[in-house]
């Protein structure tokens, strides 16, 4: 071929390269690329490509099933825990929340709608949900409560709308009362409106302000709710915790607005479902800070929500006069548990639980319903609160009761747990202990601990006359077994950072065999691991 | 964000630029002068290839790739694909063309690699590593590669090993040369330079202007657990945002001949860039992936020194160097609207000012002939930053080496010892051994064994911001390594011309390795870990057929645990291997390049739990010297006018490198290239 021709050749095709702006690829041939991820453990699954998993809870009606998250990617992993070791169950396939995750049409996470949804918790076990077959997700940042079907695999829709008395600018993102839609979640971007304007640190938040900063520009101090944290459904309604983060996050001064409990009246047993606002007590203010989880109870035919309020927290400075990193919890304000009764939707009750910082996983609640456990964020502690003092709460209160003698474990005199030899510093990792659950027959109580990496069992004695009170001596200390590597630095790569806990529903060794309790293990990925207890 | 030039105002000032290079090459030929200058000391060239392995002359018995820039000429390659085709070696890329991308030796880290520029050191002290896009590849002229170890002269840092990247010297012989290129997701480059005699001068000039959309698309990655994949929520590809890159760079060098055997050498090297930062690929991050579409940075980096060289003095061609150098950095951070959490905006600047006094000879001692190296140098390092607050320290080391040669230099042993002083740290003595077998002149066995270190950076040590912080106990990273291997090379082996080859065993022990780890639940923080062992084979090999096809290759095979775990270090893939060919006369008329680039599964975390599946890549090329069609050169007063087509990743698959970056599909660039 003369060299004219080849020169003319490579002009023509740098034409057309030029004319196609250079041919520039999508990258889109070929395999895509795979990230994979295997077993970290014998008795664990992985549960995706990330660490820190938001929670897992059992899917009702299927006997040794579970649905567990992963962070990221945003994932609903279906588990069967029957066997040895928990397994990614063959059906139903793994939800993948989809970009447009309400449905509303519109894809977050893009120029139309910047924000994105970040998975924080799952919640299945609420009698309604499970009659329905619904589950809940949680999720900040783009805040919401998505509905999914956890035999499925899919996502749930519900029709949503606001009652006709809802101010729309309050809710921005449900639609108008005469106009319901079809939606895979419920919005909790709320305009939450205080009577005081007082942050966690007793400063005017709202001070210097104009009005058109506040969501209600004539409601000053008026924010919209933010950081989603636990959702249980109650007498027909959903109810919302909001964590309501101000300033400072990540810093030793965390402040927080107001807490903030949604309400939304919730039809589950109609075709489509809906959802919607309450009309009247759309919000519930709770008086401390930092709501950070839901749980319903059924007392003497009357339902409650407690809310788990942890106290404003922040993250401990590093104290450079000391040798270790300082990576502890900073108690900033009180811990509570509030308590809502879900027909009146009234804040009836205060049960008081000091400078506490309250795990934020689901309150453990007895198999009696007499006793709530919950763990903390700042010690290797366990509070517990007698249950039995909220039969006399009454339906309303214009300022609701403070039951200090429901207080069976505070943090002026808590449970103390062990440390484990070898375990991390002290100011290092103090202790967080995030996972607690009763099991079957409710003598006994375990606490996971993400410092240590520990599972601690805590025998439990309840006095069989309601009528008598659960003292502390009723909890007793039976031992504490490693479950993972601790959290030190030499453990890297190795399974650690044990968190949620949850005991498997039946009678180990008569309902089924196989591993009894599951916990999540955060580090090095996230991972659903199964061990046996009583089981065999 | 309004940051940098207009429009209007980069074209201007890129035409000044080519403007002003071409009229200094009017007035650098009309004064040029015919003398020659003693040449810098050369690489000793064990054989002609694109990639060589070669003996560097104060490190005889590492083993070193020299990349000749040369020899790629016309090829849209940067400095991050020049280094990535050496054996060994490994580029971490966190995005396209301008993002940062990072080199890694023998499974290091890029913390663990000391960048050389013209013999200066321009590794931050702040982060420990050296962007590799802030070096344009049209203002070098060749890179040397040692790998594994160099603390002894390039002082702590090197346990991965030392790259030297040389930028054009400044010559009395005048030369110029223009490169206009234009690619896929509106890149554009234009760079010029010119050495030549400006008075009593050896002077060289360079620029570099570089630029991008970086709008490219990729496809979200399919996610595999224990076998059960997890549906994509989405099969649409995703745009990159804010993603444009631009950058500029600029060389200034002047040596001057002070007398018969002094020479004064003053060099300038300055380089500004400014982009978009779209971070991470997050899967949650909906339709865009997390995107940021307001991220912005903006780095200069100016590196200033002056060197005055003795040289050949006899009767023991002692040599000596003084030199002082001053490196600057500065690098702007800010996101007004981040996907998550408050606004951030960082302000970082970073200097080193410090000096070296290298003093070598060559001299016989009875049966034996010795090269002496010694060295002293002191720097202070000095960093001002938001983050991490305002932090100096001075280092001071002293080395020195002999090079023993007994039986007509067919044996050679390397002591070398380092004394080294970095503040903070415990001074430390940093010995290494090597040994050179020569049997006969084709064959070469060369083994090494050193002791090196890497004291932590700024960040390391005092970073803080909320739950990510340094750590001020760190201690630093020690390690030992150890390397054998043979260097075989023939002119002619039957058909085979020019055949090499080079097979290598090495080992490095790192203890207290530095990692940014979760010590709490609230707080990740860096820590020293259990020990890593890398274990290593590198065999590299070219030949030539004839006159038309040299084809090279090389495999990398690369072992790495952390000790207590035996899981895999994250991010080093187990092998590698890059094959080229290269068809067409050699400095003839037309050069046709293929490539194959396979990278196995990457470990994507240390507990072995992840992995990114391995891929295979093709590039392809096509160089024309239009100058040498109907005597066109001759007519242009052009030495060589090259036109070249190129493309990378032909196959247009979906990579994913370092953290998760997505890399661009198919890139094709079209590139002209003027010579005088």
């Amino acid at each position: 071929m003369k060299r004219r021709a080849r020169v003319l050749i490579l002009l023509v095709a740098s034409a057309v390269c030029l004319a196609a702006d250079f041919c520039g690829g999508s990258g889109s041939r070929g395999e895509r690329s795979v990230f994979e991820a295997s077993e970290a453990d014998v008795r664990c699954q992985s549960l995706g490509t990330s660490p820190f998993p938001p929670g897992f809870d059992f899917v009702p009606a299927s006997p040794g099933r579970l649905v567990a998250l992963n962070f990221s990617p945003s994932f609903v992993v279906p588990l069967d825990g029957s066997g040895a070791a928990p397994v990614i169950a063959l059906a139903p396939p793994i939800l993948a929340i989809p970009d447009d995750s309400d449905g509303d049409g519109v894809d977050e996470g893009s120029l139309a709608q910047p924000d994105f949804p970040l998975l924080d918790g799952v919640a299945t076990g609420d009698p309604a949900l499970a009659a329905a077959g619904l589950g809940l997700l949680t999720a900040s940042n783009y805040e919401q409560v998505m509905l999914f079907h956890p035999s499925q695999g899919t996502m749930a829709w519900i029709e949503v709308a606001l009652p006709p008395s809802a101010r729309p600018q309050d809710f921005p993102r449900i639609p108008a009362w005469d106009a319901p839609a079809l939606r895979t979640a419920i919005s909790t971007r709320v305009c939450v409106k205080p009577e005081e304007t007082l942050d966690s640190s007793g400063d005017d938040y709202a001070a210097g302000l104009p009005d058109f900063v506040f969501c209600d520009p004539s409601w000053r101090g008026s924010f919209f709710a933010n950081f989603t944290s636990g959702a249980a459904v109650a007498a027909d309604r959903l109810f919302v915790s909001m964590s309501n983060l101000g300033s400072g996050a990540g810093g030793p001064q965390t402040k927080f607005f107001p807490g903030a409990v949604l309400v939304y009246d919730l039809a589950l047993d109609t075709d489509p479902p809906s959802a919607a606002p309450h009309a009247s007590t759309p919000v519930v203010l709770t008086q401390h800070f930092n709501p950070t989880q839901v749980t319903r109870i059924a007392l003497r035919g009357r339902e409650f929500v407690l809310v788990t309020l942890t106290g404003a927290i922040g993250i401990q400075r590093d104290d450079p006069g000391t040798p270790e990193i300082e990576g502890g919890t900073t108690i900033l304000s009180d811990a509570a548990i509030e308590v809502i009764d879900a027909e009146t939707l009234s804040l009836v009750g205060v049960i008081p639980l000091g400078p506490a910082a309250l795990g934020s996983d689901r309150l453990a609640i007895d198999p009696s319903g007499r006793v709530a456990a919950v763990g903390s964020e700042a010690g290797r502690l366990l509070f517990a609160v007698d249950l039995e003092p909220l039969a006399s709460l009454p339906a309303t209160a214009p300022t609701p009761i403070v039951l200090s003698d429901a207080v069976i474990f505070d943090a002026y005199a808590p449970l103390r747990l062990p440390a484990r030899s070898g375990g991390p510093a002290p100011a290092t990792c103090p202790g967080f202990t995030s996972g607690v659950a009763f099991n079957a027959a409710g003598d006994r109580v375990y606490v996971s601990e993400r410092c240590d990496g520990t599972l601690t069992t805590v025998g439990v004695l309840l006095p069989a006359d309601r009528a008598d009170p659960v003292s502390p001596s009723s909890f007793f200390l039976v031992g504490s077994e490693p479950v993972t590597a601790p959290l030190t630095q030499e453990t890297l790569g190795e399974l650690r950072d044990p968190g949620a806990l949850r005991v498997r529903p039946g009678i180990p060794g008569v309902d089924y065999h196989g591993p009894d309790l599951f916990f999540l293990a955060s580090q090095p990925k996230a991972s659903l691991c199964g061990i046996r207890v009583e089981s065999f | 964000m309004a940051w940098g030039p207009g429009r209007r105002g980069r074209r201007a000032w890129a035409l000044l630029a080519a403007s002003v290079a071409l009229l200094a090459a009017r007035a650098i030929r009309a004064q040029s002068e015919a003398e020659d200058r003693p040449p810098a000391p050369e690489v000793e060239v064990f054989r002609v290839q694109a990639v060589r392995s070669g003996e560097l002359p104060d490190a005889p018995s590492s083993f070193s790739s020299d990349i000749d820039v040369a020899d790629f000429a016309g090829e849209s390659k940067s400095v991050a694909d020049l280094l990535d085709q050496a054996v060994g070696v490994q580029v971490r890329r966190f995005g396209g063309a301008g993002q940062q991308s990072e080199v890694s030796i023998r499974g290091s880290n890029g913390r663990q690699v000391v960048i050389l520029l013209d013999g200066v050191r321009i590794n931050s002290a702040q982060s420990g590593s050296v962007d590799l896009s802030t070096i344009p590849r049209d203002l070098i002229e060749r890179i040397e590669v040692v790998r594994g170890g160099g603390s002894v002269q390039s002082g702590g840092a090197a346990i991965g090993g030392v790259v030297n990247i040389v930028t054009k010297q400044a010559r009395a012989q005048p030369h110029t040369s223009l490169a206009l290129a234009r690619g896929s997701f509106e890149t554009r480059q234009l760079s010029a330079s010119q050495t030549g005699r400006l008075q009593r001068f050896d002077l060289a000039l360079g620029y570099d202007f570089f630029r991008t959309q970086g709008d490219w698309t990729y496809e979200p990655f399919d996610v595999v657990i224990d076998g059960v994949p997890a549906p994509p929520d989405d099969t649409r590809e995703i745009e990159r945002v804010n993603n444009r890159n631009e950058s500029h760079a600029g060389l200034v060098k002047l040596g001057r001949d002070l007398g018969e055997h002094l020479r004064l050498e003053l060099s300038d090297q300055l380089f500004y860039g400014e982009g978009g930062r779209p971070g991470l690929d997050l899967p949650e991050g909906g339709a865009l992936r997390g995107q940021s579409f307001t991220a912005q940075s903006r780095r200069t980096r100016n590196v200033a020194d002056v060197s005055l060289r003795a040289f050949e003095w006899a009767p023991a061609q002692l040599e000596a160097k003084l030199r002082g150098f001053q490196r600057f950095e500065r690098n702007r951070f800010r996101d007004a609207t981040p996907p998550t959490g408050p606004a951030l905006d960082s302000d970082d600047r970073d200097t080193t000012l410090g000096g070296h006094l290298d003093f070598s000879a060559a001299l016989s001692l009875g049966p034996s002939q010795h090269r002496p190296l010694l060295g002293l140098e002191l720097q202070r390092d000095a960093l001002d930053s938001k983050q991490t607050g305002e932090h100096a320290r001075r280092v001071f080391g002293f080395f020195v080496q002999d090079e023993i040669g007994v039986l007509e230099r067919r044996v050679r042993i390397v002591p070398a010892l380092r004394f080294d002083d970095t503040g903070g740290f415990p001074a430390r003595w940093l010995p290494r051994v090597g040994a050179i077998l020569e049997p006969w002149p084709w064959l070469r066995v060369k083994g090494n064994a050193e002791r090196t270190y890497r004291a932590p950076t700024f960040n390391e040590l005092y970073f803080n911001e909320g739950s990510l912080r340094g750590n001020p106990a760190l201690r630093p990273e020690e390690s030992t390594n150890y390397d054998l291997g043979v260097e075989l090379a023939v002119a002619k082996l039957g058909p085979l011309q020019a055949f090499s080859l080079e097979a290598v065993a090495c080992q490095t022990d790192t203890e207290n390795s530095i990692v940014f780890q979760p010590i709490s639940p609230n707080v990740v923080a860096a820590t020293n870990v259990s020990d890593a062992r890398a274990r290593g084979i590198e065999l590299s090999g070219a030949l030539s057929l004839g006159a038309w096809l040299r084809v090279s290759g090389n495999w990398t095979y690369l072992d790495s645990e952390i000790r207590r775990t035996g899981n895999p270090l994250p991010g080093r893939p187990e092998h590698e291997v890059r094959v080229r060919c290269e068809l067409g006369p050699d400095h003839g008329l037309f050069k046709l390049v293929g490539e194959r680039r396979f990278t196995d599964d990457i470990p994507a975390d240390e507990g072995g739990v992840v992995t990114i599946r391995g891929r295979v890549v093709y590039d392809a090329s096509g160089v024309l010297d239009v100058s040498q069609i109907g005597g066109l050169g001759a007519r242009l007063g052009l030495r060589k006018l090259l036109v070249s087509l190129g493309a990378t990743n032909l196959g247009d698959i979906g990579v994913r490198d370092a953290q998760s970056f997505p890399q661009p599909g198919r890139v094709v660039t079209l590139r002209l290239e003027a010579q005088r």
